[in-house]
């Protein structure tokens, strides 16, 4: 009996033993044996997307794909598998995504293994057997692709090929004269001729030329050709003229076909009985054109180089037997130019060399012997740069760099020359001339060189100019002040300056800035007449805003010598003739038409667009900072 | 004794039980310990993940932002007529902060390398984690002919919201970006014609002259192709201006009847015939088959290992008077 109870005893003792045991092994197995297919499904979802991510599309060797490269659908070969189910997915082609990764998944997973491709949360692909069960994902980010957005886009730049634009161009007539004190006799009065010559460039389309006629003459007496256009083509009479109350008048002539694409001559010729004949401040030829142009011959260098022709002037005696001529030039040096060289040659004619014992009233107001200053060159000053006493009866005078540099001055310069008289005292006979003939004998003409160099800054690469101009309206007076805005979409500051139109002149003082009344002194006439008709205005004193108002006040003063309303503002600006690349578009014809667009924005007030050209620069395959995309693959077993 | 007997028995089953009861708590305890194991685990496999991503990911927003701050810079050159001082300056500017001398470059507007990096610290709130990125340097420089490369380093640090790890490192990423469709600003600037430009195109000829065929030749030229020449100006050199010789040079043919300069009497090798100041002895090609223009002149100077010259590479020995 005691051998059975132990029996039972030891039976009891297995029976437990085996159930801990088996129960042991029973949890143990729940936590290895269940975890493990997870954690493998975890490790294929991840090895799916690291293979897609860098297996690239030239490494496949998969039917379906080498057709999509065959018909241009997959172009770029180095492309990793996820790289290209994402540009199918930005380009919204999700057939093409769908199929594409069915076909290289089909070839990579096992068909137990259930797998599911998303692209920001939009199903790509998902294989339907096995169905989902224990799931696992794996996430990657793909900067640059976002749907319906092209990963490699399209930009363009555009510059105006060629265009059509209008401007305005001033040829001004020097302050000029001659110097005797008038003929008592009508029939044998003195005159005097002055030659001008200019060319007209071919690629102008002049739209409309107007004569200002601003001189000192006689208004009775017998009718004669004041202004002669390119011999005889156009005839202005005396008569023709308003004269507007005493000898200096102002008028304006349409001289429409007058001119010549090149070369272009005008005589004016003046008489005078009581008085000197010559032009005042304000003689000038306004040309208004469209100008054929594109941005190769719109062309510019920093460096300026310009000879500044003295018009032929002759002085021819009358009965009293008296002649002598006089002539301002004036020049412009911009107040920030450098390497500033200045040289000149006048060259007169016919000049006696006087040796009586007439005195005339000088620059100081003191009398001079009149035979000491046979010749009177001023250079920016009131008294003489250069005189002589004993000139040769054609004598021609030289200056180079070193003796003129030191009076020369930024913004606008005059020289002043008279053979055989000063003012309105004359001691020349016969036919005086300041000679000039820029077209057949330029090195023996009068000129005055004038060279600079601009700083960078001031050479508009790719922009085109423009120049306008704008009248002081109102009514005369010896006191006038215009304002002026550059138009918006002008980059750069051209040259301004403001043409004078006087019946009569003594001295002029002009100011410019932007305040109301202008405080700046931009020119003041060193001595008396010493007024040229053109005014250069420095670009520091002007504001480019559209918004901000450019005031110029000109100032006479001899308060009964009246501005007239004619008096000119003449302004260039630079528009940008090329736009750079702007956004990035799906194709080259919506950048190419955008391009064109903003150019076209940009020139539309200042060059016809019916009548421009553009050429444009592109660039393809530039890539965005889309997204990012985020591709998650799912996988089951 | 029937009595003690049962004792033992009961004391048995009471100390199995007690020890069924210990085991099971310590099973439960170990599995409480596992599922905080794995949790942590799986954060931090997540993290890792997340920086491997974002170090492939890091390829493609240099590479996005490197180019567009490339086209910034060629888009400068175009408008300014001018070329580019100290290109690894500006680019770098560009790169990161969308200027070029403190001027907002619209083709780098929402595409810096800030803006990815603000892209990359948003997803990684997404997931908990916080992610600071630190440009260290970026440099630009050319290890062959055909592309630009860029070398970034970016110091990274990465921290789980959740407490569970941090990571710190740098990296280093280099890009390649090829030069290919990008413009030559020589022919511009050199110029100064803003309506005359270049394309960088690789000829795809791998022979100019066969006999007296010189068609590919003239192709080449009317297409304005270039060539690898170590002896010419490589890509960034010309972006600055610099026409020396570079071991990763490239070069075209200037065809001198689109040229504004036309005909100037030298090689029309285009760092020779755009430099006023340095134009070598030149020879014509009189012979061929089309007829070569009167301007096709091409020196004959050689590389930097003195190994090759124009004149073979364009094949036009023959073909010389």
């Amino acid at each position: 009996m005691a051998m059975r109870k132990k029996g039972f005893f030891f039976i009891i003792d297995a029976l437990l033993a085996t159930a801990v045991l088996f129960g042991g092994l029973m949890i143990l197995s729940n936590f290895y044996i269940n975890e493990q297919p997870t954690v493998l499904v975890n490790y294929i979802s991840e090895d799916i997307l690291k293979a897609f991510s860098t297996l690239r599309i030239y490494e496949l060797n998969n039917t379906y794909v080498n057709e999509l490269i065959a018909n241009g659908t997959i172009v770029n070969l180095n492309n990793s598998i996820l790289d290209q189910i994402g540009e199918f997915w930005a380009a919204d082609n999700i057939m093409l995504a769908n199929a594409f990764a069915k076909n290289i998944s089909e070839e990579l997973l096992p068909p137990q293994y259930g797998v599911g491709i998303w692209v920001s949360d939009e199903l790509i692909y998902q294989r339907d057997y096995p169905p989902p069960s224990s799931r696992s994902s794996a996430r990657k980010i793909i900067s640059g692709i976002e749907k319906n957005r092209p990963t490699k886009g399209f930009i363009a730049n555009a510059y105006a090929n060629s265009f059509s634009k209008t401007s305005t161009m001033i040829i001004p007539f020097y302050s000029e004269g001659a110097g005797w004190k008038g003929a008592t006799a009508e029939q044998n009065v003195a005159e005097l001729e002055i030659d001008k010559f200019f060319e007209l460039n071919e690629i102008m389309n002049i739209t409309n030329i107007t004569d200002y006629i601003s001189v000192h003459i006689q208004s009775t007496g017998p009718d004669y050709e004041i202004t002669n256009i390119n011999d005889g083509a156009c005839i202005i009479m005396k008569d023709d003229l308003n004269f507007l109350g005493g000898d200096g008048t102002f008028d304006i002539k349409n001289i429409n076909g007058c001119l010549n694409y090149g070369l272009n001559h005008i005589k004016v010729t003046l008489k005078n009985l009581g008085d000197n004949a010559h032009i005042h401040p304000g003689n000038l030829i306004k040309i208004d054109y469209i100008k054929e142009g594109s941005l190769e011959n719109e062309s510019y260098s920093n460096h300026f180089s310009k000879r500044y022709y003295f018009d032929n002037v002759i002085s021819k005696e009358g009965s009293n037997e008296l002649s002598g001529v006089w002539q301002i030039v004036p020049f412009h040096i911009p107040p920030d130019s450098t390497n500033v060289s200045v040289n000149m040659q006048i060259y007169g004619k016919n000049i006696i060399d006087y040796t009586g014992n007439d005195k005339f009233v000088s620059w100081d107001g003191t009398k001079k012997q009149s035979k000491d200053y046979d010749y009177i060159m001023f250079v920016n000053g009131n008294s003489p740069f250069d005189y002589k006493s004993n000139p040769s009866s054609n004598p021609i005078y030289k200056y180079n760099n070193s003796q003129l540099a030191s009076k020369i001055v930024p913004g606008t310069n005059v020289i002043i020359t008279y053979f055989d008289n000063y003012g309105d005292y004359v001691w020349g006979e016969g036919v005086t001339q300041i000679y000039s003939d820029p077209i057949n004998n330029p090195e023996n003409s009068s000129y005055v060189e004038v060279n600079y160099t601009l700083t960078s800054e001031e050479v508009p690469y790719g922009n085109i100019k423009i120049t306008k101009s704008k009248d002081f309206g109102g009514s005369p007076n010896y006191i006038k002040t215009a304002n002026f805005s550059f138009p918006e979409g002008a980059e750069l500051m051209g040259d301004v300056f403001v043409h004078l139109v006087e019946q009569y002149a003594q001295m002029v003082n002009v100011k410019a800035d932007i305040n109301t009344p202008p405080q700046y002194t931009v020119f003041t006439s060193p001595s008396a007449k010493a007024i040229p008709t053109s005014i250069f205005i420095p670009r520091n004193r002007l504001s480019l805003s559209p918004a901000a108002n450019n005031y110029i006040r000109v100032e006479e003063a001899n308060t009964k010598f009246y501005f007239l309303p004619n008096t000119t503002i003449e302004y260039s600006f630079f528009v940008p003739g090329l736009i750079g690349y702007g956004s990035v578009f799906d194709s080259q014809s919506e950048a190419d038409q955008d391009a064109l667009d903003r150019l076209e924005q940009v020139l539309g007030d200042f060059v016809s667009s019916d009548n421009i050209t553009i050429g444009s620069g592109n660039m393809t395959n530039v890539p965005s900072l889309w997204g990012p995309a985020i591709v998650e693959v799912r996988a089951w077993y | 004794m029937v009595l003690g007997k049962k004792a033992v028995f009961f004391t048995f089953i009471a100390v199995m039980l007690l020890s069924v009861l210990i085991l099971s708590m310590n099973i439960n305890q170990t599995y409480r310990l596992r599922e905080s194991i794995f949790v942590t685990e799986s954060r931090i496999g997540t993290m890792d993940r997340f920086i491997d991503d974002i170090e492939e990911d890091i390829k493609r927003g240099v590479y996005i932002s490197g180019f567009r701050a490339l086209v910034g810079i060629e888009n400068n050159i175009t408008l300014g007529g001018d070329y580019i001082t100290d290109v690894n300056s500006k680019f770098s500017e560009l790169f990161l902060n969308g200027t070029l001398d403190g001027v907002n470059s619209s083709i780098m507007l929402n595409n810096t390398f800030k803006d990815w990096m603000k892209k990359m610290e948003a997803e990684a709130v997404k997931t908990d984690i916080v992610i600071n990125f630190t440009l260290n340097s970026i440099s630009l420089s050319q290890d062959d002919p055909w592309n630009i490369r860029v070398d970034t380093n970016v110091y990274i640090d990465i921290t789980d919201k959740r407490n569970t790890s941090h990571w710190s490192k740098e990296e280093e990423v280099i890009t390649h970006i090829e030069i290919d469709g990008f413009e030559d600003p020589i022919y511009r600037v050199q110029t100064q014609e803003a309506s005359y430009s270049n394309k960088i195109e690789k000829s795809n000829y791998s022979y100019f002259v066969s006999g007296n065929d010189i068609s590919n030749l003239l192709d080449h030229i009317e297409k304005g192709y270039y060539v690898a020449f170590s002896g010419a100006p490589s890509y960034l050199m010309r972006l600055e201006g610099n026409l020396s010789a570079s071991e990763y040079g490239i070069e075209s043919l200037v065809n001198a009847d689109e040229s504004p300069w036309g005909d100037n009497s030298g090689s029309i090798v285009d760092y020779y015939y755009f430099d006023e100041y340095n134009n070598p002895d030149s020879y014509r090609v009189n012979s061929g088959e089309p007829s070569p223009p009167e301007w096709l002149r091409i020196d004959n100077e050689t590389n930097m290992y003195s190994n090759l010259t124009h004149i073979e590479i364009y094949q036009i020995e023959d073909l010389l008077p």
